[in-house]
């Protein structure tokens, strides 16, 4: 059987203030006319479906619509859970009355995995948790890594080898995975990391939470990616869904192409001005000038041309940092001498001669003796 | 400053004592304060702030209010931080309650840390005050972002940040630099002002045509005004000079002149001296005679005084004689006397003789008495020692024989000790024959009974045996009858299913003529098979029952040997049977009983003896020390009675040499030895007395013999002395009566003398001045010098006026010198002064901030460390503000040196910078947030000292929108490293969401509660 794989939809988030929902609704859009074209059986979303624990009406209209069609119009079973996003409790409303329509959803963290058959798979739903969820399961053990916490959950789950075993699960997987701004980061210390290696005996690992589409270790263990773009760390990256074929494990890409696109210019303001560098006008743009100083009003003057302008920096200025006098040194480490060698200097263009430096010496001394600084 | 543990009580909404333990909480680096409103979130705020400083966090909460409503008078409130700076924990304990009558106790205050103890509002404050490096309103600019104040810092005035920084950063001692730099140029100033007065002073002084303003061209002028004043002084002088000289010339002159009228005069004057005198020499001459003969009168003189002298001596030696015949008579008559007394002499000494050996020979005996007595008491000694020793010995004879009977005794007891132990074990062997025999009896028993039993048995088993094999045989017999009877109808059964030209199965044959007929009731094969069936069990139960009977049959007849074997052991004779084993056993028993008690007997003994046998070894060794005892006792008995005949012998010889051995004493002896000195006595002064009469007698003659002697000399010399007296008086005087006149007169002869001397020392004189001044004198003649001494005096007048002039110049000339050396002096510092002067004013304009940037020192250097606060929190306000906002140090110098602490916004959207207050709700806290943390980086950095690592944010999140929370969130998680501990209030539900631990504060009936989540 054929199986869609997204994950990361976010839904209702904003981006630099500018609402991408509609941005969304379109791809998700697209999504359903893929499904109305191929034989599909089943759509995987591996977590944060939406962008805030308490998410936007607007968010919960698409979503709402979105699975409509996809389990009243479409006939597809979809299988959810939550991500580090996604309020567990909220998103976890009336699934057990949804089940028998085809929608599952799991958020919650049960001693054992459930699974939903669908032909010869399983599809092993994990939803997004913490090591510490892991405690209040096994009281006794002190997980601190996510790794320990993972390794010691999958040890005590059964599965049957004769059935496609799927796992449907929200993570941090893998070490030189491609990381982006938009992903949160799941706890301190960056102690988050999980072994691939300890989803051995999964067929296929549905990912969510990295939002590049990428694979991890093998082909089959994988990150659908965000539905779009997401941040501005991301131009780069051609965002996509995930086709699955169980009979022989193989995959299929299918981009997802909105019709504002995520994107990011570099150029002198002039080039913006006359139009040379940016393609389409009204795409989510991300603009980096490369003037050494501020053009006033530029973000006005840019946004007649171009609309949807979300972000406008100076790098060059960013690696100055000085606009100002720039001999303010390392303060700290320098002695009231020192301090006042560049004072004078800095004051009136010229070196402190030495007859001065003696008396600027001797008074500094003396207020420095006189005064028992705490 | 990290808090570790607070207790509350009685403290705003906190009735009951309540304990936030922080420990756990700043382990997670990050929690959330979150509770309803008014439940006291911002009240846990207050208390570490109270805590810390004695006042609140927001600056409109005073004190009083702290004090729980619900409180009854009398309950205190009680505040108490635990808390950690430089890994160093410190206590702080505050209380205040309130008296009855409404009034307030005083506070009891205290703080602990490290052993010492601080009590007082005042010492807390300020100890805590001092560890902690800022006080109250900069620690809540600092460490607090408290609810609706988190844009004071951001819009706090210039001035207000230099005050904080200035604390921070410790710039205190720039401001004494430019005070005292400030100072410094002051006095260069007034000194520079003073010396130029000083100058301007001097030239005024100078008595010169000057401008008595110093310029530069003073010196030079008054220099040159100097070199001719000295020029004018130079030309008086010369002329002075020649004036003296001229003066000194006219003195000589006069002094000349008046010198040889004063001779003149006085030549004159000595020629009438001398002719004075030689008319007086006549007289003179005379006098010179009359001397002559007074001294002569003088010389006789003494020699009457000689005269009178020797016959004196003559008569005092006749005198002397006669005393010398009286006395020698004297002498006579007393040595006839002693004549007398000396009779005695002899028998005085003899007796005294005589008492003397008495003495002696006491003396001796004396000593004799000493050891006399001494004898006596050793005697009395033995005695004592001699009769106790007896008395021992007796006792220990007695006690001697007693223990040697005793040992005796005893020892006979011991020798019977290895007869019996023989028999000892003779009765253990009997012994144990008799239980062996007992236990084969007891054998012989079992084994007899178990043959009766076998016996028995046997006849069960052959009954047994008997029984199922005539089952068998009934069996077998009926199983044979049937089966014989089965067969027989087989051919009936076979016979009745034939069938006509069938085959037969038996023979094969089709015909069949003599067809058997059933004639009984046939049983079925399976009936008869289960018959035979039978039989062959019942076979098989009749063999089992053979074979038990056969071993039962073996069995027997072994019990039986086994038994025949015993009885011949035991020696038993007699049939076996029940009474006959009762009446051995108990014989066996009896026996046995017997013996052990002979047994048990012979043990007590030996035990017994054994225990004697020790006794007696000890007895044995105290027998021989006994012995011992005695025998040395003995020997010291002899020693003793020896002794005593010893002494005893040596006291009667004593005795019998001096009977009154015991009345002598030393005190009778003392009183001859007093008898003998006073006849000695007696003796000695009778002899002195002869010799000192003897003596005398010898002195007495010779005495007379010189005496006698010199009177001859004496009238001799007498007669011859008179004889010259007389002729002189004759010769000198022809008279004695005018020797008797002269002699009157003799006391004038000095005076004469004298008045003599010096007539002719005048005239001698005289005549020499007079040799002298003839030549100087002759042909001259006196001269008049009024004139000459006019001319003279009027010279000198006029000289003086003149002199005085040229003194006055010259004395004006030195004056002007020196102060024009004064002057150069003066101005050659004040050059000095001028150069040092400028020094310090250029300085001080630069210092103070009348510069270019109009920035004192102290403000750069602020400045700097702004600059690098700003660099801190642009890093944050980057992530926060997502790249769009920016701060910048305002650099414009408009105004008075108060800038260069003035915070503006670049916004890159806009292009333009503007004032931090332009920002909207959200992004003012936002950029507070920065600028906070920032700040505290700094601080962090810095080597202060200072420690604020823990960092409050109460509210101001609900500003935030979705994307800007998440930011916010995402920057402060980050800020968990460097041992930052943050503590968020929140009502916001997405913060409750991302962050997991923290206090959760609710409302209870009476008072807040707080709960810990970790």
């Amino acid at each position: 059987m054929k199986f869609i794989h997204l994950a990361d939809l976010h839904l209702g988030k904003m981006l630099h203030q500018f609402n991408l929902i509609d941005l969304q609704k379109e791809l998700l859009d697209q999504v359903v006319a893929y499904i109305q074209n191929h034989d599909i059986q089943a759509v995987v979303i591996a977590g944060d479906i939406y962008d805030r624990s308490v998410p936007s009406q607007e968010a919960v209209n698409i979503l709402n619509d979105f699975l409509n069609q996809l389990i009243n119009e479409a006939h597809v079973k979809v299988l959810m859970i939550s991500g580090n996003h996604d309020s567990n409790d909220r998103l976890n409303f009336a699934s057990a009355i949804l089940e028998s329509q085809g929608l599952y959803i799991e958020t919650r963290l049960k001693p054992e995995m459930s699974y939903v058959e669908i032909a010869d798979v399983r599809f092993y739903m994990l939803p997004f948790f913490k090591p510490l969820h892991l405690k209040h399961l096994v009281k006794d053990i002190n997980f601190t890594t996510y790794n320990e916490a993972m390794a010691y959950y999958l040890s005590y789950q059964n599965l049957d080898p004769r059935y496609r075993n799927i796992l449907i699960t929200h993570q941090f997987v893998g070490h030189h995975s491609q990381v982006s701004d938009s992903e949160m980061t799941l706890s301190v210390g960056g102690t988050d990391v999980i072994d691939p290696r300890l989803f051995a005996r999964f067929d296929y690992v549905a990912l969510g939470h990295l939002h590049a589409p990428q694979s991890v270790q093998r082909k089959t263990i994988r990150y659908a990616g965000s539905l779009m773009r997401y941040s501005f760390s991301e131009v780069h990256q051609d965002k996509s869904f995930t086709v699955v074929d169980t009979d022989d494990m193989s995959l299929v890409t299918i981009p997802l192409i909105p019709s504002l696109q995520v994107t990011m210019y570099r150029g002198s303001y002039e080039d913006f001005i006359e139009h040379r560098i940016v393609t389409k006008n009204d795409d989510l743009l991300a603009i980096e000038l490369t003037d050494n100083h501020l053009i006033p009003h530029a973000i006005d003057q840019l946004r007649q041309r171009y609309p949807n302008v979300l972000q406008l920096t100076y790098p060059q200025l960013l690696l100055d940092k000085n606009l100002h006098l720039d001999h303010y040194h390392e303060v700290k480490n320098m002695s009231y001498y020192e301090l006042f060698e560049h004072f004078y200097e800095d004051m009136t263009d010229q070196k402190l001669d030495e007859a001065s430096r003696t008396i600027v010496h001797e008074l500094l001394d003396e207020a420095g003796g006189s005064n028992e600084a705490s | 400053m990290k808090p570790v543990k607070l207790t509350m009580q009685a403290f705003s909404t906190y009735l009951d004592k309540t304990v936030i333990d922080f420990t756990a909480l700043n382990e997670k680096g990050i929690y959330l304060i979150s509770g309803d409103t008014g439940a006291g979130k911002t009240t846990i705020f207050d208390a570490i702030c109270y805590a810390l400083y004695g006042e609140t966090s927001g600056s409109n909460r005073s004190t009083d209010v702290f004090r729980s409503s619900y409180a009854s008078l009398d309950e205190a409130t009680i505040v108490e931080l635990d808390f950690m700076v430089h890994e160093i924990h410190y206590i702080v304990h505050r209380e205040f309650s309130f008296r009855r009558s409404g009034t307030r106790r005083p506070d009891q205050d205290t703080f602990y840390y490290e052993g010492h103890l601080v009590e007082g509002k005042k010492n807390v404050n300020a100890a805590i005050r001092k560890i902690l490096g800022v006080d109250s309103r900069q620690f809540k600019q600092i460490v607090m972002i408290a609810q609706g104040e988190f844009t004071k810092m951001l819009n706090v005035s210039s001035e207000e940040r230099v005050r904080i920084f200035r604390n921070l950063f410790h710039t205190q001692d720039l401001q004494v630099f430019e005070d005292q730099l400030k100072k410094a140029t002051k006095g260069y100033e007034d000194r520079y002002k003073t010396s130029m007065t000083r100058l301007n002073t001097l030239l005024a002084g100078l008595d010169m045509d000057i401008d008595t303003n110093y310029s530069e061209d003073t010196i030079a002028t008054i220099r040159s005004q100097l070199a001719i004043k000295k020029q004018q002084v130079e030309i008086e002088e010369v002329e002075r000079i020649a004036r003296a000289r001229e003066d000194d010339a006219r003195i000589k002159h006069i002094y000349e002149l008046r010198e040889l009228n004063t001779a003149i005069d006085q030549y004159h004057q000595y020629i009438e001296q001398a002719k004075k005198l030689n008319e007086e020499k006549l007289h003179y001459q005379e006098l010179e005679a009359s001397i002559k003969r007074l001294e002569c009168a003088r010389e006789l003189q003494h020699t009457e005084k000689e005269i009178i002298t020797m016959e004196e001596d003559a008569r005092s030696t006749r005198e002397s004689l006669e005393e010398i015949a009286k006395e020698m008579q004297l002498n006579l008559e007393e040595s006839a006397e002693l004549e007398g007394k000396e009779g005695d002499l002899e028998r005085l000494t003899f007796e005294l003789e005589a008492l003397r050996q008495t003495i002696a020979q006491q003396q001796e005996e004396l000593t004799h008495q000493d050891v006399y007595f001494a004898n006596k008491k050793r005697l009395k000694r033995i005695k004592r020692h001699l009769d106790r020793r007896y008395e021992r010995l007796e006792i220990a004879e007695q006690s001697h024989k007693k223990l040697s009977s005793h040992v005796e005794r005893d020892q006979q007891s011991v020798d019977r000790l290895p007869e019996l132990r023989v028999q000892k074990h003779d009765m253990e062997v009997q012994m144990k024959a008799i239980v062996d025999r007992r236990v084969k009896l007891h054998e012989l028993s079992d084994a007899w009974d178990s043959y009766n039993r076998e016996i028995e048995r046997h006849y069960e088993l052959t009954n047994d045996y008997d029984q199922a094999k005539a089952e068998y045989q009934n069996a077998f017999s009926r199983y044979k009858g049937e089966y014989d009877l089965y067969m027989s109808q087989q051919a009936g059964i076979l016979a009745s299913r034939l069938q006509k030209n069938a085959p037969c199965p038996v023979c094969g044959s089709i015909h069949h003529p003599h067809l058997a007929v059933l004639t009984h009731d046939v049983m079925s094969a399976h009936d008869i098979d289960s018959l035979e069936q039978e039989a062959e069990s019942l076979k098989t139960r009749m063999d089992e029952a053979y074979d038990a009977l056969v071993q039962q049959t073996a069995l027997k007849r072994e019990l039986k040997i086994r038994i025949t074997n015993m009885k011949r052991e035991l020696g038993i004779i007699e049939e076996l049977s029940k009474r006959v084993f009762i009446i051995l056993l108990s014989d066996t028993i009896q026996q046995h009983t017997n013996d052990a008690k002979v047994y048990e007997q012979i043990s007590d003994e030996i035990h017994y003896l054994e225990k004697l046998q020790n006794s007696l070894r000890v007895n044995k060794i105290d027998c021989q020390k006994m012995e011992e005892n005695i025998t040395t006792t003995r020997n010291e008995i002899i020693t003793l009675e020896t002794e005593r005949a010893t002494l005893i012998a040596s006291n009667q010889m004593i005795l019998d040499h001096t009977p009154e051995i015991e009345t002598i004493s030393q005190e009778s002896i003392n009183a001859k030895r007093k008898e003998a000195d006073d006849l000695n006595r007696e003796i000695e002064t009778i002899r002195g007395a002869r010799q000192e009469l003897d003596r005398k007698h010898l002195v007495l003659t010779t005495l007379q013999q010189q005496k006698t002697e010199h009177l001859f000399d004496v009238e001799q010399s007498l007669v011859g002395k008179r004889d010259q007296f007389n002729e002189r008086v004759i010769k000198d005087f022809e008279s004695m009566e005018n020797y008797d006149s002269t002699k009157r007169m003799i006391k004038l002869l000095d005076d004469k003398q004298r008045v003599l001397r010096e007539y002719q020392q005048e005239v001698h004189t005289v005549n020499q001045l007079l040799t002298t001044l003839k030549p100087k004198v002759e042909g001259k003649e006196k001269q008049d010098l009024t004139k000459i001494q006019q001319d003279y005096d009027a010279f000198k007048a006029d000289k003086k006026k003149k002199d005085d002039y040229a003194s006055a110049l010259r004395y004006g000339y030195n004056q002007a010198k020196r102060i024009v050396q004064q002057i150069e002096q003066l101005a050659k510092d004040n050059d000095k002064l001028i150069a040092d002067y400028n020094l310090y004013f250029h300085l001080n304009q630069i210092v103070s901030g009348r510069n270019v940037h109009k920035l004192s020192f102290e403000r750069y250097v602020l400045a700097s460390f702004f600059e690098h606060i700003l660099d801190y929190a642009n890093v944050e306000l980057q992530s926060l503000s997502q790249g769009r906002f920016q701060f910048l140090r305002r650099t414009q110098t408009k105004g008075n040196a108060g800038q260069g602490l003035d915070l503006n916004i670049i916004d890159f959207e806009t292009g333009d910078s503007r004032d931090v207050r332009s920002l909207s709700g959200g992004e003012s806290f936002k950029a507070s947030l920065a600028l906070a943390l920032g700040l505290s980086e700094m601080i962090q950095n810095f080597a202060g000292g200072i420690e604020l690592n823990a960092f409050f944010i109460d509210e101001g999140f609900g500003s935030l929108d979705g994307e800007s929370l998440d930011q916010a969130i995402e920057v402060l998680m980050d800020l968990r490293r460097n041992d930052r501990v943050i503590s968020i209030i929140s009502h916001v539900s997405e913060l409750k969401d991302r962050i997991e631990s923290g206090i959760v504060v609710t409302r209870g009936a009476v008072g807040s509660e707080v709960q810990i989540i970790v």
